[in-house]
């Protein structure tokens, strides 16, 4: 992966409310990012399909309101974000809090490293680093792990994060900081 | 800055807490460098199997099913509305009818109350009639015996 670490300030493009006139491309350049986060943030994937539409739909309904002050991702983001935590409000988190009992057991998506030069005991060292992730990212708090997966998964940047939050960049670095802290430390004490 | 970036600034930069001073020391420390590039590979692997696992998971982009639902929340407001429309007439049609049947108990009272008005002027009944053109033809003032 080539999560960016640079130093340089990071940046957000406003994008003009006409992009979403065009909503054939909003859901084909957006659709699979906010599913993936929502599978990523449930890990279950009806709930995660189920959201994903209801997030479109939503957006569908909203889109003359959109002003164009953020990206369509963040803002179709914002919305995913909105509908996971009425879910979670009702669901009560179940995958979470049973973790491994579901059938898109996130252990597994170790198995996904795209890297398979290495040797099979680097290959084994990594996917067991995946699983201890996922775990550290289970032991995490609602709005760190949003906060984590959004920034590892989908890549985003703080100020889009944010702004997808409805947060200060600062409280966004805050909670970041605590997630990887908390990563790091499982991976210390598991290697 | 002093000797190496401690692990809670190798975070802080993993954060997006960028320190001026760590900045600066990450440009010339190629032990730290390499430190936060090993620190980093479990998050960069992490968010590359997680994106690889969702993306054979993702669904095929259905904007036909997203149109679809639209239509059907709008056909199922429609439904809605003419519900709520039907259950106001049957809540008026009561009221209505109500209305109608005191208007024409009204009109029917007001027909017999004049029915009755138009007999009661008659000077005598109908039966009588003709005693009282009698009494009227021996009156010597030529007035009606009833006037008087």
């Amino acid at each position: 992966m080539e999560t960016t670490l640079a130093a340089e300030p990071v940046s957000e493009t406003a994008t003009p409310a006409g992009e979403l006139a065009d909503f054939d491309a909003v859901v084909r350049d957006h659709q699979p990012a906010v599913f993936r986060f929502l599978l990523a943030s449930l890990r279950e994937r009806e709930p995660a399909e189920n959201l994903t539409q209801e997030c479109f739909l939503r957006a569908y309904q909203a889109r003359r309101s959109f002003r164009g002050d953020a990206s369509a991702r963040t803002w179709l983001m914002r919305i995913a974000v909105n509908l996971m935590n009425d879910h979670r409000k009702s669901a009560r988190l179940r995958f979470w809090r049973r973790a491994g009992e579901t059938s898109l057991d996130v252990a597994f998506t170790g198995d996904w490293l795209a890297d398979r030069r290495s040797s099979p005991e680097a290959e084994a060292s990594a996917r067991e680093q995946v699983r201890v992730v996922w775990r550290a990212a289970a032991a995490l708090s609602e709005r760190q792990r949003t906060v984590f997966l959004l920034r590892f998964v989908e890549e985003m940047e703080i100020k889009e994060i944010a702004a997808a939050l409805g947060l200060q960049d600062g409280t966004v670095k805050a909670h970041l900081f605590r997630a990887v802290d908390a990563v790091r430390k499982r991976l210390t004490e598991t290697s | 800055m002093s000797g190496h970036l401690s692990s809670v600034e190798i975070s802080e930069w993993l954060a997006g807490i960028r320190a001026a001073g760590a900045e600066r020391h990450l440009a010339e420390c190629a032990v730290c460098a390499a430190e936060l590039e090993r620190a980093s590979e479990p998050l960069a692997r992490f968010g590359a199997a997680t994106r690889a696992w969702c993306a054979a998971e993702t669904p095929v982009p259905r904007l036909g099913s997203i149109k679809i639902a639209v239509r059907r929340r709008r056909r199922f407001t429609g439904v809605r509305v003419a519900l709520a429309a039907a259950a106001a007439l049957m809540m008026a049609a009561p009221v209505y009818f109500r209305h109608q049947r005191a208007i024409e108990t009204a009109r029917q009272d007001e027909a017999l109350l004049e029915q009755v008005q138009t007999e009661v002027a008659l000077s005598a009944p109908e039966p009588m009639q003709p005693l009282e053109k009698l009494v009227k033809w021996n009156s010597p003032s030529g007035q009606s015996a009833s006037s008087q």
